[in-house]
Order: C-alpha cells, then structure tokens, then sequence
C-alpha cells in the first residue's frame, strides 16, 4: 500500500474490550483519526495488550500475551488505542514485564510511538475542535490510569469544550477512581460496588445527560451501576461524543 | 550480635540495590530552602498572622518594659501564684524579677532529677503558667524553637496551662530551613554539647483524635501566648 | 489479634456494613484530604520540595549501613544507650530486662507504629508492668482493647458516643457529648500517668545521624511529657527512618505535617540527643534507642525497598479509595491503606491472608500521587500480586481462567470464536441491552451492576469487512 507524501498514518488498537464489548467505540476512533486525514490500519490479530493477566500477578501469561502483541506491532506506524489504561500498559508497565528481555528494544521503539486517543488528536496533531455536536449536557470522569500515568485530561477537556451545543458540567469527584480496577471488580466485588457508589453520588449531583470518559472499563462500570439505578445518565466513551455517535446504541 | 547482624545484612543488601538508590538521590538537589512559602513583606506580620490562625495569642510590645507591662496582665488575669519558667538570665526580660516579686508570683523549683522525681513534679504540677524564652522564631509557620539546657527546662514551655514565651523580632527568621541553619551556624557541632532538647512549637497543644474535631489543651499548655519585643535595631 | 482470626472478605464485609464506620472514614479522609491539599498548594514549589525529600530519603538509604553506625555511635557519645534489636522478640525482650532492672512499675507510651508492629504493650503487661498509651487516640483504643485504624488518627473510627461510653465505664466519669469535656477528661486521668511513671516510651519520626538525635513529632504534647518527665526514655525506631544530617528536617518536616494533616509544622518537634546533660534539670536520665530491623534490612536488598523511603505520613491511606471504603482494621496488618498493602506481606509475612492484601486495590494511582516521598504504591502491588502467583496462592479458577486467556488473546481463531460465543451467549441471557445477572465466575460483577449485551459483530469483523467492500469498490 502506498502513502500519499506526509499523510499520517496510524496502527489503531482498539484494545479487547472494545473490540469485543463496544465495536462502535472502535469505530469512531477510526472515523476521527480519518477525518483528520490519517489512514488508519488495523492488523489481523491483534488482540490484548495482556494488562489483565499483569494486573492479577499472572507475568507469565502476561508476558506471553504481551509478547504477541509486541511481535504484531513490531516496525508499524504509531500506534493509537482508545484507552489510557491500556496505553498505561504499554507505556509504563511494559518495560518492568519485558526488562532483561529480548523484547527489551521493541518495547522501548513501542513506546515511543504509542498514544492515547486524545492525546493523539490534542497534542500530536494540533486539533482542538473535531467538529462534534451533542445537545445536552455532559461531565467527564478522568479514567485513573490515563490521568495519574499519562498525564490525561487536558487533551479531552480540550476537545469536549469545542463540542458545539454541548454544556459541560463539573464532575464532584471527577478523579476518584470508579473501582473497576479489572479483575477487582470481581474479585473485590463488594469493595468495587462501594467505590462505585461514591462515584454513582458524584454523578447524581452533577446533574448532566452524559458521563464521559476515555476507557471503556471505566464506563462499563459507571453504566452498570447507573442502569441497575434506572438513572436517567448514560456513560459514553469520549470519542463516541466526538465522533457524533452517542446514539449508535442503547 | 544483633549490632553486627544487622549492619552485614544491610551491606548485602545494598550491594544490590545502592546504585538504584544513590541513581534516585541525585534525582533532585538535596539543598535545604531556607523557607518555602511565597515571602512576606513583614515577618512580625507574618509571624503573628500564623500563630493568631493556630489560636495563639501575639503581643507587640515596643520594649522590654512593654513587654513586662503584658506579662503582668496576663499573670493577672489568670491569677498565678506560681511560675515554672526558664531562669532569668535565660529569659533576659529586662523588670521580669521585679514583677514576679511585686506580684508576690513565686518561681517553682523546677530540678527533678536525682531522688524523689515524682514529689517535685507533684509540687510542679499545679502551677498555671510557663515562662520561657525562645532560640528563634519562625515566620511562615508561627513556630518557636526553643533550645533547652541548663537553667532553660523543657517543663517551662509544657506542664502548665499557659505559656508566655518572650520572642524578640531580631529573632525572628523566615522558615525552618533558616532556622536550623542559624542553630548550625551559631552552634557549629555543638548544638547537642550543652543540652539534650531542642524543640518547635506551633500553636498550643491540641488533638482532633474525637471525630475529627479540634480541641486545644490535651497534654500541652492550652494557650501560647508571645510577647514579641519590636524594638528598632539602632535602639538595642 | 481479633482482627487476625477472622477472614479479610468477612473483615471486609463488616467494614462495609458499619455505618458510622463509614460516616467516620468520609468524615475524616475528607478533613484530611482537603487539610493536605490546602498546604501543599500553598508551597512555593511543591514538586521541588516533593523531589527533595525523595532524593533526602533515597540518599540516606543508599548508605543506610554507615549512617545507621554513625547515629548508634553519636547517641554512645552523648551518654545513651542503643539496642540494635533484629527482630520484635529482641526488642521486647530488651525493654521489658530494662524496666525489670531499673525497678520500673509504670510506663508511659506515646503513639509509635513500631511498638504496635512489635506488640511491645502486651509483652510489657506480661512482665507485670503497667503500660499506658497517651497519645489521646491511642488512649481511646487502648481502654477499647482495639488497635490503630490509621497511622495519624488512630481512632477515627470510634465515634464520640463510643468515647463517651469507653470514658464513662473506665474513668467513671458521666456521659457526655462534648469534645472538649471529655479532652480534659482524658489530660487530667493521663496526667497522673506521666507524673507517676518510670519509663517513657516513643517512636521515632527521623534518626538524625550527624547529631546522634531522635526527632519526634506530635500534636498533644504527650511525646514531650513521655520523653521528659519519667527518669528513663526509650525510643523505637524502625532502622530506615534515618536522614543523614540535621538540615534535612528542614525538608522532612514540611513534607510530613503538610502531607499528614495539612499543618505548616505539627505543633511540637522534638529533637532529642542522649540523655539530660549535667545542669538540666528535667529530662531523662537515662536515654535508650532500640533500632528495630525486623525484616528491614532484608526488604532493602529487594525490589521493595522503595517502600523503605515511607515517612509514615499517612497521605495514601486518606487518598485511597479503597481505604475510605473499609478503613484500616480490614487490612489486618498493623499498617494499613496502601502503605500497609505493600508493608504487611513484607513485614508480617506469617500473618494469615498478608498476601491478599495487595489485591485490595484497583491500581488507581491516587497514592503515588499525594505521596510526599512519591513512592510508586501501585508498581509494588503488581509485584506482591505476582509473588503470590509465583508463591501458589492464586485460586484454581483464576489460574485455569489465566491458561484459558492466554490460549485465546494468543490465537487469532480461538478469540473469534470465542468472542462470537460470548456475544451470542450475552443477548441470550440479556434483556433490553443489559445483563442483569452473569454466571460464576463473573456473578460477581452483577451483584451490583447490569452488564451490556453484546452487538453481533466485533469491530475485528466490521473492520474486515469494511475493508473487503473498500477494495470491491476501488477495483
């Protein structure tokens, strides 16, 4: 395949969940990397970053996933996921999991060309306004591991104040963690439900149509608890708003 | 033994895990600022803003007479019949002799060393006031370091209900960085020849262990009172 | 230990069942959050002076051995006494000989984490001394025969009711409500303690090497009175609390009260070298500082030595959202929150179920975050989750669940199929888009939350297939 002379193009990663869980969220990170003119592949079996094994202590398996995914993108373009904590992965955990490896230099070459979703649009192409609209109202939870190991949360502010007809309302509690925490959440049911509620109590007051937020964990969790309380909010990934499909499904 | 145990475990130890040690503390510098707030115009301002927010209490007074005059106020208005206090000399308060024995306020006999401790501190124990000076004054947090020692007991600044502590402005210095480098330079190595104790106090004793709800006065004196001396440099 | 002989899922449960347990927390993690916050912000270069104590405490660690030897040798030189103790049974062992040959009947505690991580009191009471805690939070628990839920407010579970009842039955004072009655209530029974005792015990915030000092710091003044009223002082200090040189404190101290409770400077500071010299007239008269090992100079060859920078502020378990959910008896540790997580399965090792303490977190950061020495919790939760593994102690299900992940993330056919099934599975269970029970194992997650069901097509398939239709259509 042959490139146009500067066109961008990316490695899009949607991560499991969403390519399991929430496909339309893997579209619309497609649909906003391409109307900002960046050609976008993704490669045949890619699958897991390997954070759910890391997480639970399991590094062989870990590494094994891990390496798969080291080998798949190994020499490819930069490499964009729609998830601060699957990018955390890569990015901060990765090279503990790989050190003294032979996997020791692609993680490094990995690294340096690995982005989040927003961070990608923000910092690395410029764009502050992707031409989204959303009537209503909406508050925007900083998912934890993009915000305390990547820095995250600017760049979505940015681009969320640049949707049109859109009010963004202040989050009560907008960096506390929501308790998914993956495994956790199962595991820790009861600790994890506790921690959710007084995520659910923030977002009761802030009052707003939607809860956004950049990790599809984050929002499984935040959507689960407010269906099961018949709330009235929805939670949303923040390139679903972007990408004009918060009403792509129920 | 334990002594030698000890200390070959920590050399295997750090046998491997020095370099990523030392690797982290020249991470940053190691110099002390001397204080670390944004500076204040004022540090007699400053220095009365701070302990007035801790409920300390602050007397400006423009010499040691006025500063004598305050005392006897507060002495008065808590009715003391005895002092624990620093010796004189110590305190260096110009007409403080003079007025503990005009108001017929006696000093208590503060040594309790050697035998019969628990009687001397029982004779201690109902006195109302602490009467001490101060090594410095720290401006950005309202603190008070005291060094003691001989004729400078640690029970003049904790076993009564209130303490007066006499502080001068050309005592006074910006932050605790400051402070413990003026203690280092005035005192070289020797900080610890003459005395066991050098202590800061912020405020007067208190405790939020109930609920998370303050209360002065648990073990400490309940109230700090300082009188600080501002005289002009050229009048000392 | 009551805490031990129950399981952590049932300490865990109770924890999240106790409503004034839960006002308490919020009450006090929230005080305590906003308190920090306020005085950290206010610092000229709050990252500065954050990377300043890191380097202090990193620095003084990286030649722990030759400043520990320096400390011991100032504290000789200036008339004390030091008892390098390997273990907790060293350093009971030593006081208790002491007391017995000084003729001590009562002893004076203040607060200190390393007496409870030894279980100095009980030892004490077992050789027939009287052993007082002072430290008012520490008094409450003692009369309640509970131990500390938080190393800076180690009370704050107790409500004032329960206070009231404790002072009442203990003291034989009236019931009351007000705070401030029963804080005198608590100066005037403890007062009589100091004035009576032999001994005074206290923990330790900082070693100084160069001044052979223990700095010790409090709000009350009961460390004062501790350290200066009875005839005999001894101070416990866990080995790595050591800074290298005096100035330092300049640095620590601001870290520590601004992180711990928000204060510029705890209310008193006190740096103390050796016993009273000749002239003082209080002061001990004897000074005794046991270093405490207790598995320290093990932890620091390891990748956990990190956690030996910790100046016990207590900033991570206020933090902690996990923390403000169940508190620190959970834990079951004598350290608790985060911290705790990484320092009871290394300092307590034979306490039942240390090991499932590391898994009590969702790796959310908010630790490393506020921690004044930025001390990287959640990397050592990964690593203490992976020893367990290594160790044995995952469950059969989660094991088997990790061969089944790895067979699938790592073959392109079996995710697919997989993932089809799951898909397929989720709208036969799920109604109107959600889920609102999933089988064991996952069960778990519906107790309290839906689940969505799944759309037939994953975006590996819908890419394809996009794709495909794109190459028709430019051929």
């Amino acid at each position: 395949m042959t490139t146009k002379p500067g066109r961008r193009r990316v490695t899009l990663f949607v991560t499991c969940i969403v390519d399991q869980v929430y496909p339309g969220i893997g579209q619309a990170t497609a649909a906003l990397l391409e109307s900002q003119g960046v050609e976008v592949r993704v490669p045949r079996g890619l699958t897991c970053c390997g954070q759910m094994a890391f997480n639970a202590g399991f590094r062989d398996e870990a590494y094994a996933v891990a390496g798969r995914t080291i080998e798949v993108l190994r020499g490819s373009d930069d490499v964009v996921l729609p998830s601060g904590s699957c990018a955390t992965m890569i990015r901060h955990l990765y090279p503990e999991l790989f050190q003294r490896s032979p996997y020791a230099g692609p993680t490094a070459d990995l690294i340096s060309r690995t982005y989040e979703i927003s961070e990608y649009l923000v910092d690395v192409l410029g764009v502050a306004d992707v031409g989204a609209r959303y009537s209503g109202s909406l508050a925007y939870h900083d998912a934890c591991h993009g915000l305390r190991f990547l820095g995250l949360g600017r760049q979505a502010r940015t681009l969320l104040g640049s949707v049109a007809g859109a009010e963004v309302k202040p989050l009560p509690g907008h960096d506390q963690c929501c308790g998914f925490g993956g495994l956790f959440a199962v595991k820790q049911g009861a600790i994890s439900e506790a921690m959710l509620d007084q995520k659910l109590a923030g977002i009761a007051e802030a009052q707003a149509d939607l809860i956004v937020t950049g990790d599809a964990s984050c929002m499984t969790q935040i959507a689960g608890g407010l269906s099961r309380k018949g709330s009235k909010t929805k939670a949303r990934h923040l390139v679903e708003v972007l990408a004009n499909m918060t009403d792509a499904r129920q | 033994m334990s002594r030698d145990q000890i200390l070959s475990n920590l050399r295997t130890s750090l046998a491997s895990s020095r370099s990523w040690l030392a690797g982290e503390a020249q991470g940053a510098s190691h110099d002390i600022p001397p204080y670390v707030l944004p500076p204040a115009d004022n540090l007699a301002d400053q220095f009365t803003a701070e302990l007035r927010s801790l409920s300390g209490q602050v007397y400006r007074v423009g010499d040691d007479a006025g500063a004598v005059g305050q005392i006897g106020a507060i002495l008065a208005e808590k009715g003391a019949s005895q002092v624990i206090a620093w010796d004189m000399r110590e305190i260096g308060l110009a007409g403080l002799p003079q007025l503990l024995a005009a108001r017929g306020v006696a000093l208590a006999a503060t040594d309790i060393q050697g035998g019969g401790r628990h009687d001397r501190l029982q004779e201690l124990e109902p006195a109302s006031i602490c009467i001490s000076g101060v090594e410095a004054g720290i401006a950005e947090s309202g603190s008070l370091l005291l060094r003691h020692g001989p004729g400078r007991p640690r029970l003049a600044s904790l076993l009564a209900p209130y303490h007066i502590a006499v502080l001068r402005s050309s005592q006074l210095v910006r932050g605790l960085g400051d402070a413990l480098a003026q203690a280092r330079s005035r005192y070289g190595d020797d900080i610890f020849t003459a005395t066991s104790n050098l202590t800061l106090i912020t405020g007067p004793s208190r405790t939020a262990d109930i609920e998370m709800t303050l209360s002065l006065g648990i073990h400490g004196p309940q109230e700090i009172h300082v009188v600080l001396i501002e005289q002009a440099a050229a009048a000392r | 230990m009551t805490t031990q002989s129950i399981s952590f899922y049932e300490r865990v449960d109770g924890a999240l069942h106790d409503a004034s347990l839960k006002t308490a927390l919020s009450r006090a993690t929230e005080r305590f959050i906003g308190n920090r916050a306020g005085a950290i912000g206010a610092l000229s270069d709050e990252a500065a002076l954050r990377d300043t104590a890191r380097a202090i405490r990193a620095g003084a660690l990286s030649r722990l051995d030759e400043l520990l030897a320096q400390l011991a040798t100032n504290v000789e030189s200036r008339g004390g006494t030091v008892c390098w103790a390997s273990d907790g049974e060293e350093a009971r062992t030593y006081i208790a000989e002491l007391a017995k040959a000084r003729g001590v009947r009562s002893i004076v505690k203040s607060k200190s984490m390393a007496s409870e991580e030894i279980h100095l009191n009980h030892a004490l009471e077992e050789a027939g001394l009287e052993v007082v805690e002072t430290d008012l939070g520490e008094y409450i628990i003692q009369l309640a025969g509970e131990t500390p839920s938080h190393i800076i407010a180690p009370s704050i579970h107790k409500t004032r009711e329960q206070v009231s009842e404790l002072f009442h039955q203990h003291l034989g004072v009236p019931l009351t409500d007000d705070i401030q009655t029963m804080t005198q209530t608590a100066r005037t029974a403890l007062r009589q303690r100091f004035l009576k005792a032999d001994m005074g015990i206290s923990g330790v915030n900082f070693g100084v090497a160069d001044e052979g000092a223990v700095v010790i710091v409090e709000n009350e003044g009961n460390a004062r009175l501790s350290t200066t009223v009875p005839r005999i002082h001894v101070a416990i200090m866990g080995i790595e609390r050591i800074v290298a040189r005096m100035e330092d404190l300049g640095v620590m101290l601001q870290v520590l009260a601004r992180s711990a409770t928000g204060q510029k400077l705890s209310v008193y500071t006190s740096m103390i070298s050796g016993p009273a010299r000749s002239g003082e007239e209080d002061g001990p008269e004897e000074f005794h500082l046991v270093l405490l090992d207790n598995g320290r100079s093990k932890i620091l060859g390891g990748e956990y030595a990190e956690a030996l920078l910790c100046i016990r502020c207590g900033a991570c378990l206020n933090a902690c959202p996990v923390y403000q959910a169940i508190g620190g008896h959970a834990y079951g540790g004598v350290y608790s929150g985060p911290i705790g997580a990484v320092l009871t399965p290394l300092l307590q090792p034979d306490l039942p179920e240390a090991y499932m303490l590391p898994q009590a977190s969702s790796l959310c950061g908010a630790c490393q975050e506020v921690c004044p020495v930025r001390i990287a919790i959640p990397d050592m939760l990964l690593r203490l989750r992976a020893d367990a593994v290594k160790a044995g102690k995952a469950h059969p299900v989660e094991k088997a669940a990790m061969r089944g992940y790895v067979m699938t993330m790592n073959n392109p056919a079996v995710y697919r199929a997989g993932g089809r099934a799951a898909r397929l599975g989720s709208r036969l269970i799920g109604r109107k888009g959600r889920i609102r029970r999933l089988p064991p194992p996952l069960s778990g997650w519906t107790h309290g939350r839906d689940f969505p069901t799944l759309s037939g097509t994953s975006f590996g398939e819908w890419w394809e297939e996009r794709e495909k239709k794109r190459k028709e259509a430019a051929q």
